[in-house]
């Protein structure tokens, strides 16, 4: 128990972030981080040590984060992805602060595909390697590149438009 | 990464906020979760297994009663030999007497009957 103390204590803030910025709003990231800890509180006694543990609770945060990606979508009556749709989802948040610039961006990351949006902010955010990310997301290291590629070239004609960059 | 998002990272980053005292809150949350889980799971796990150990004792139990009941080789079905030994055992000599001499009276098998008892047996 004391363990699990130190844990909370050290990574709390740190894996807030990290989930906030994969599910945004900060309801749904208190949901996730909650969750998060009670799975690694669950998962405590058979943390084998492989890997360093912020590694390990970080790959629980992040497979939470994509799964409640994933009930969202499906509990989304109108299309989640559409401009209106996440720019008000964004700006409904009462803990989105950020200026019309960032609202853009965070609209043209939200909107990208599943996959990409998820490649892009391990990579943007978190700067994760690719062969981590390969290893968290089962997916080859070519096809993860792709993907950023392509992420980052519509986030790029987003800022174009709409920012005249 | 690409230089030209880079600068806008940080910005990105800093929209987002939290409320108020939200981490030291949070923190006592999270710091609850071992006594909120440890009791529903990790004794939880205990407590739903004696309703169970506790069905199949009596369930074994209970068959191996029955068991004993129907295949106990000192209770033989009554149709066996060593049972009619044993309730012939049981009669009265008066019965046979009163038996053997109704039917020496009545019956069809007298012959055989006289030829095996002796006159004496009938006092």
């Amino acid at each position: 128990m004391e363990g699990f103390n130190l844990l909370v204590e050290n990574y709390q803030e740190r894996l807030y972030w990290h989930i906030r910025k994969m599910v945004l709003s900060h309801d749904d990231a208190d949901d996730v981080l909650q969750n998060t800890f009670i799975k690694v509180w669950k998962a405590l006694e058979n943390f084998r040590g492989d890997s360093k543990i912020y590694t390990w609770i970080y790959r629980i945060a992040t497979n939470e984060s994509l799964s409640h990606i994933q009930k969202s979508k499906r509990t989304f009556t109108s299309d989640p992805n559409s401009d209106s749709a996440v720019s008000s989802q964004i700006q409904g948040d009462p803990y989105f602060d950020g200026d019309e610039a960032e609202l853009f961006l965070w609209t043209a990351i939200e909107q990208l595909p599943e996959k990409q949006k998820t490649v892009f902010k391990l990579k943007y955010f978190e700067e994760m390697k690719y062969e981590d990310m390969s290893e968290l997301l089962g997916t080859s290291v070519g096809g993860l590149k792709a993907s950023y590629h392509h992420a980052v070239n519509k986030v790029k004609d987003v800022l174009q438009k709409q920012l005249n960059y | 990464m690409n230089e030209d998002l880079k600068k806008y990272k940080e910005d990105l980053e800093k929209g987002l906020k939290v409320p108020e005292d939200y981490f030291s809150k949070k923190k006592k949350s999270l710091l609850a979760i071992p006594e909120m889980e440890g009791s529903d799971t990790k004794s939880g796990k205990l407590i739903p297994l004696w309703p169970k150990v506790l069905a199949w004792s009596f369930s074994a139990a209970a068959i191996i009663s029955v068991s004993i009941f129907l295949l106990n080789p000192k209770e033989k079905p009554s149709g066996s030999w060593d049972g009619i030994e044993a309730s012939l055992n049981e009669i009265d000599k008066e019965h046979i007497e009163d038996y053997l001499i109704n039917e020496y009276i009545y019956g069809t098998d007298e012959g055989l009957l006289l030829s095996e008892v002796e006159f004496e047996d009938l006092n």
